[in-house]
């Protein structure tokens, strides 16, 4: 009889099956929910099954329901949308072709208000562009219970066909009848940019953003066409230098950015970190271009992100019943201007304690409030609470899928490194490791636009966690949201300084939370691509193989390459500044208006491009960031692949419209010529915003990777022993 | 005539007693904390039995047996007394197999059954029948069994140390499977020390209503959730919106009820605590339950911390609730079997019953009617007073001295108010060392009057010298089970009364009283009292702390509180 030695090795890890990852990696269902104005009936849209539905239910009595419209995704609608429940019990919404639609709570009275082709054909008649002009509601009509305000947007004709004015967009607001449909066109506006309305649906502030300059600005839109618009700077002069004006060269500087009026419509709030390290909350009065007493600060956070769009989400929160800006929605918390919500607020969270409440809608009597919620480690849930009764009714899930049982815990951390930065971030425990102490796998963000992503649930974290990995997420120094300090910080050393506040970190997890030392891995997407293989070339010994996901090889070429394919690199911005799964990002008119813009402009930009070269902010922003391309090129991992001895995968998009995907290839050539084996995957699609199956595609070749390099395959057999 | 309850008595006596500081701090609100912490879990449920008495005959003669914690008393056929005895039997094993035995109250003195059959029409009110009939025909379809017979009660009536019940058997219909009631399980549970969260006895009752007891294990069958409505409902759509309570409000010490509708309120936390309980005990993630019976455990004698939540769960509150309401489809749509383990009979030896045990078995139960027919039915009191003084009498008349027949004669007088009579048959039945936890502080009561009237101590107390014989029925009676609040309350009290000082010993037992009841803050004021005022701050200290844990209504708190100030360094 023969018996063999022991195994040396780990038994080999399960990779879960892509059907198993799917689910943690679907986005939200897309349910949407609206309170009645008597907090006693709710609208829910739902999707299910490639069907759109629209219903109302009683809040006390939700078994008791109609279904106020349904959609096929066959015949192109892939949702419904409600957008507001008038005073007078019209529900207004609109379907995913910017059709808007009003019905009574019944079902009763069903009306189209407004379509694209009727939106071109009302912009004027010189102006129709329609297939790229797109709609979205703005406010209720401050004089008319049975009206809404509806913008339609646009380029504008010449625009859209290249023959002039590349960048000018018309805006129409309309006012719309809700029981009638008939639409009155309150003002037109074309300008280089965007709108920023007041409460009353009056345009008050454009966002500018020139094709052909390398600059942002904001500016107080005229009273009438005649009348030339006012930028903020030129308004406040000297005596109150707010620097609204942004450059590149200030973009991550002390500079202001408008986000709203208030009840009274000539007081602006705006954010700011002029003096100070972080963003901060401030107002100034229109009239006598003075500060207000308005001041909401965090010496640690900032409370505004410099990337988050102005426009596309009003930041001031309008209470209906008593026609007043109540609160700043700002990208992860609320600050609430009326005390009674804010104490609701407060309530709320103590009731479900450890999550995020954002709360929605409320009635007239402030009673009913509907409010959503989401932590770190589990998706979010839609509420109604009845202070009456004190009766929380779950109202809907946004992933319902998703066995909550197979999720994995995420705690924030936070700890002061023992040269005295402080750092950030969060840490996912795998339920099942699947070796004791687990394997540590530290995922490394973009930067410098990345802002915290420990401030949201995280798919990617718990997927990774599934395969048995102790999941870090670290804000190095260059992570957006903890001030200009943190963030400019990694100026001194591109890739030392975040390297640094890696390793610090590591040496202060190992002894609260153990992992095993000898199996650490990396995963970088974007500059924390760079990063990751940036650590696997510099410390070997500490790491045992990397993932780099977009990741520039070669900073310099990468930040320094014209692209011209993107608008204003708008789409190159939104993956940056959007944190995954945040459901303070509304996923509605405002994300669509971003998605069909983006298309619209790309269909615009070779005929103009062939008169002016167009400006890529973004790009211009990273050079300005990184600095010059020869520091950036001797740190690049395509200069010394040779240094590169770990296992590398390099996945990267094949139409990657930030870092091409050349830089991977190149890499993954160099590494083959160096007698390297890298694993290398291209994508059809954005790897942060694909779909789900592709993502879990990938995800299923990472963990055969982490499974191959991170646990050993390797069998010591042991010497043979012959026993009789 | 009107009837006491025990504790009605000692809380009355408390009172009146003065409790000098405790109830100068709040005037007469001892009395009202004590009743209103008193378990709100049980208060709610209120048997309704019709008007019994059963007729004495000759024949068929009565048969006896006992098996472990239980008496028969039978005038059933021997087979069917025999298949009952055992079914009973596999019955109490089945339950431990959903409710580890530690859960269970302990009790001293046997559960009696008195086995009737159906066809002796001529003994027993036909009404008697056709109401338990009708009882059983309210119960949801799905959780009828036309061929088990619900042993718990079928009649059922319980003292506040004893257990008493009456069943009707079909003899023509043998019954196949002997099942626990609900009511069986609130008893058992309400009874145990230390005190069982009011959550945990409230959803385990809920729950129970689903249990079906198959021949070899137990099956929890799909709940309905609030209404047949809303049930249908979250089958068709499990997203389908639904009232959860935030855990912490759930396992609060009781239910947060407001104005607006609280009927349905009750429901809700009902409903949830067992669904609660559902989702622990799910078989498919086996070591959540071990993880909740020490949550449970630990509940009953610590104060309620997400901490605690989080050490026994590995979740937080806000996760819990999440995971509660994802499992309620499944609650709804799913069944779990609880196996039994291999049961083997004991034998069973009938045998035909003795006067005394006849007397004392089947009068005190009639003693027990006493109490139910005087709130349903008072005008019907007397008859059913003399029936139970005659059955009780009568074999004591003819000699026998069976101590627990004593005991239960002296309950008699106790509860319609007779003591000297009360005091003659305890006496007895105590000098006989009787198990009878009651007997001992009814007699504690008797003597504690007649001290009180004239107290021999300095400054108008009693000395230890008239305490000391008081103090030892109750510690006698503590040491018998079921532990219980009123003895513990009245060692408190005979202290507050005395001239002398507590003993290291009785101390001790003051602060056991308060832990193992802290939904009594009357038993915790006590004690730490009487820790301070013997100079055992620190213990009092962390008595305070652990009665406000527990505390639920402001007087409760502002009587802990006020408390904490006659410590040393008070803020």
């Amino acid at each position: 009889m023969i018996f063999l030695g022991l195994f040396d090795a780990t038994a080999p890890a399960a990779v879960p099956g892509v059907r198993q990852l799917v689910p943690i990696l679907t986005p939200g269902t897309g349910s949407r929910f609206l309170l009645s104005p008597d907090g006693r009936q709710v609208v829910q849209a739902t999707q299910q099954n490639g069907r759109a539905t629209l219903l109302v239910f009683d809040a006390d009595h939700p078994e008791n329901r109609t279904t106020l419209a349904t959609t096929n995704r066959s015949e192109g609608d892939l949702f419904l949308f409600p957008v507001y429940w008038t005073d007078s019990g019209r529900i207004v919404y609109h379907d995913s072709r910017n059709a808007y639609f009003a019905v009574d709570r019944d079902g009763q009275g069903p009306l189209k208000l407004l379509d694209r082709a009727m939106l071109g054909a009302e912009a004027g008649g010189e102006h129709t562009a329609p297939l790229l002009r797109t709609a979205r509601f703005i406010a209720p009509c401050p004089d008319d219970h049975d009206a809404v305000m509806i913008e339609s947007f646009g380029p504008t004709s010449s625009a859209a066909a290249g023959v002039d004015g590349a960048g000018m967009t018309r805006s129409v607001l309309f006012k719309v009848n809700c029981f009638t449909g008939e639409r009155v066109t309150v003002r037109a506006v074309e300008r280089e940019g965007r709108l920023v309305y007041d409460w009353m649906g009056r345009p008050r502030l454009v966002q500018l953003e020139p094709l052909h300059t390398a600059e942002r600005d904001f500016a107080l839109v005229a009273p009438t066409e005649k009348q030339r618009d006012t930028s903020l700077d030129t308004l406040l002069g000297t005596k109150l230098p707010l620097k609204f004006r942004c450059a590149p060269e200030n973009y991550f500087g002390p500079r202001s950015i408008p986000l709203g009026f208030g009840t009274d419509p000539e007081i602006l709030y705006y954010a700011s970190n002029i003096g100070r390290d972080t963003f901060g909350l401030y107002a100034f009065d229109l009239r006598t271009k003075q500060r207000t007493e308005f001041a909401v600060e965090d010496p640690a956070r900032d409370l505004f992100w410099p990337s988050r769009k102005v426009f596309g989400n009003p930041i001031p929160i309008f209470d209906r019943h008593r026609r007043q800006i109540v609160g700043l929605r700002l990208p992860v918390t609320t600050h609430w201007l009326d005390p009674e919500l804010a104490r609701a607020q407060t309530s709320l969270e103590e009731i479900l304690p450890r999550r995020r409440v954002l709360l929605q809608e409320w009635n007239a009597q402030r009673t009913r409030f509907l409010f959503s919620t989401v932590s770190l480690d589990t998706p979010g849930r839609y509420y109604l609470y009845n202070t009456d009764t004190a009766q929380l009714l779950q109202l809907g899930r946004m992933k319902p899928d998703l066995d909550l049982d197979t999720l994995h815990p995420t705690q924030p951390w936070t700890f002061v490194t023992p040269d005295g930065t402080t750092l950030h971030g969060c840490l996912t425990q795998p339920q099942h490791p699947l070796i004791n102490p687990p394997p540590l796998l530290v995922m490394l963000h973009d930067a410098p636009w990345r802002t915290s992503m420990c401030d949201f649930y995280s798919p990617d974290a718990q997927v990774l966690a599934s395969m048995g990995f102790l999941v870090l997420q670290l804000d190095y120094r260059g992570t957006s949201g903890h001030g200009l300090r943190h963030l400019m910080a990694m100026r001194e050393g591109i890739d030392p300084i975040p390297l640094e506040d890696l390793r610090a970190t590591l040496a202060w997890l190992a002894p609260r939370h153990p992992y095993d030392k000898r199996r650490v891995a990396l995963l970088g997407h974007g500059f924390g691509g760079f990063l990751a293989l940036r650590a696997l070339q510099l410390f070997p010994k500490e790491f045992r193989c990397a993932i780099a996901i977009d990741a520039p090889t070669d900073l310099a070429a990468a930040y320094a390459q014209t692209y011209h394919g993107l608008e204003n690199g708008a789409r190159a911005m939104d993956p940056l500044i959007k944190p995954q799964d945040d459901p303070t990002e509304p996923e509605g008119p405002d994300g669509l208006h971003s998605q069909f813009q983006t298309r619209a402009m790309r269909s615009m930009p070779q005929a103009s491009e062939a008169k002016l070269p167009r400006v890529d902010f973004q790009r211009s922003i990273r050079r300005q960031f990184y600095g010059s391309a020869g520091p950036l090129r001797a740190i690049s991992p395509l200069r010394h692949p040779e240094t590169l001895q770990k296992p590398v995968f390099l996945i990267h998009e094949t139409h990657d419209p930030i870092v091409a995907v050349e830089q991977a290839k190149e890499l993954r050539d160099a590494l083959v010529r160096a007698g390297r084996s890298p694993e290398y995957m291209e994508l059809g699609e954005s790897f942060l915003y694909g779909r789900p199956e592709m993502r879990a595609r990938v995800f299923a070749r990472i963990g055969e990777f982490l499974n191959m390099h991170v646990y050993d395959y390797k069998v010591d057999v042991g010497e043979v022993i012959e026993q009789k | 005539m009107k009837l006491r309850r025990p504790s009605q008595t000692i809380y009355g006596l408390a009172s009146n007693a003065g409790l000098a500081l405790i109830f100068a701090v709040l005037g007469a609100c001892g009395a009202r904390l004590a009743a209103e912490e008193s378990t709100p879990a049980t208060s709610e449920r209120i048997v309704e039995l019709p008007p019994l008495l059963v007729e004495e005959s000759k024949a068929p003669p009565w048969h006896y047996v006992a098996v472990t914690g239980a008496e028969f008393l039978s005038r059933c056929k021997d087979d069917t007394t025999e298949e009952f005895v055992c079914g009973w039997l596999r019955a109490q094993d089945l339950l431990k197999r959903i409710l580890p035995p530690e859960f269970h109250c302990q009790m001293s003195v046997p559960h009696t059954l008195l086995l009737y059959s159906q066809s002796l029409k001529s003994s027993v009110s036909r009404e008697v029948i056709n109401e338990m009939v009708a009882q059983e025909r309210q119960r949801p379809k799905a959780r009828r069994r036309p061929d088990a017979i619900g042993v718990m009660p079928n009649m059922r009536l319980n003292d506040r140390d004893a257990w008493a019940s009456f069943v009707f058997l079909d003899e023509k219909r043998a019954p196949e499977i002997i099942t626990c009631t609900s009511y069986h399980v609130l008893f058992v549970l309400d009874m145990r020390t230390p005190q069982l969260p009011p959550w945990f006895i409230s959803g385990f009752v809920q729950l129970f209503e689903d249990v079906e007891f198959l021949r070899d294990a137990l099956r929890v069958n799909p709940t309905r959730w609030l209404s047949d409505e809303t049930t249908k409902a979250i089958l068709l759509d499990p997203d389908f919106p639904r009232a959860l309570l935030p855990m912490q409000e759930l396992l609060a010490t009781a239910p947060r009820i407001t104005d607006k509708d609280p009927d349905w309120q009750r429901q809700l936390w009902r409903s949830q605590a067992a669904l609660f309980i559902r989702w622990a005990l799910d078989k498919k993630a086996p070591q959540r339950a071990a993880g909740f019976w020490k949550f449970v455990s630990r509940t009953c004698t610590e104060p309620l911390t997400e901490a605690l939540f989080q050490e026994c769960f590995g979740m937080d509150f806000a996760d819990a609730r999440d995971r509660l309401s994802d499992y309620l489809p499944t609650a709804l749509r799913q069944s779990q079997l609880f196996p039994g383990e291999k049961f083997t009979p004991p034998p069973i030896k009938l045998r035909p019953a003795t006067d005394s045990e006849i007397a004392r078995i089947k009068g005190d139960w009639e003693r027990l009617e006493i109490g139910y027919v005087q709130r349903r039915f008072p005008a019907l009191v007397e008859k059913y007073r003399d029936q139970a003084q005659h059955t009780l009498e009568r074999s004591y008349n003819l000699g026998a001295r069976d101590p627990r027949l004593q005991a239960a004669l002296g309950l008699f007088h106790c509860d319609t108010k007779n003591p000297a009579m009360a005091r003659e048959y305890l006496e007895a039945a105590v000098a006989a060392r009787v198990t009878r936890p009651r007997a001992y502080y009814e007699l504690a009561q008797l003597y504690l009057r007649e001290v009180l009237a004239a107290p021999a101590g300095t400054n108008g107390k009693l000395s230890g010298a008239q305490a000391a014989p008081i103090l030892e029925l109750l510690l006698t009676a503590r040491a018998q089970s079921p532990q219980l609040p009123e003895i513990y309350l009245l060692i408190g009290a005979i202290w507050e009364r005395c001239a002398d000082a507590p003993t290291a010993y009785h101390l001790a037992i003051m602060e056991e009283g308060a832990r193992l009841f802290p939904r009594h803050p009357s038993l915790g004021a006590l004690a730490a009292l009487q820790l301070i005022r013997n100079g055992q701050t620190d213990r009092a200290a962390a008595l305070i702390d652990f009665g406000l844990s527990f505390a639920l209504v402001p007087e409760s708190r502002a009587l802990f509180e006020k408390l904490r100030s006659f410590l040393p360094h008070a803020p």
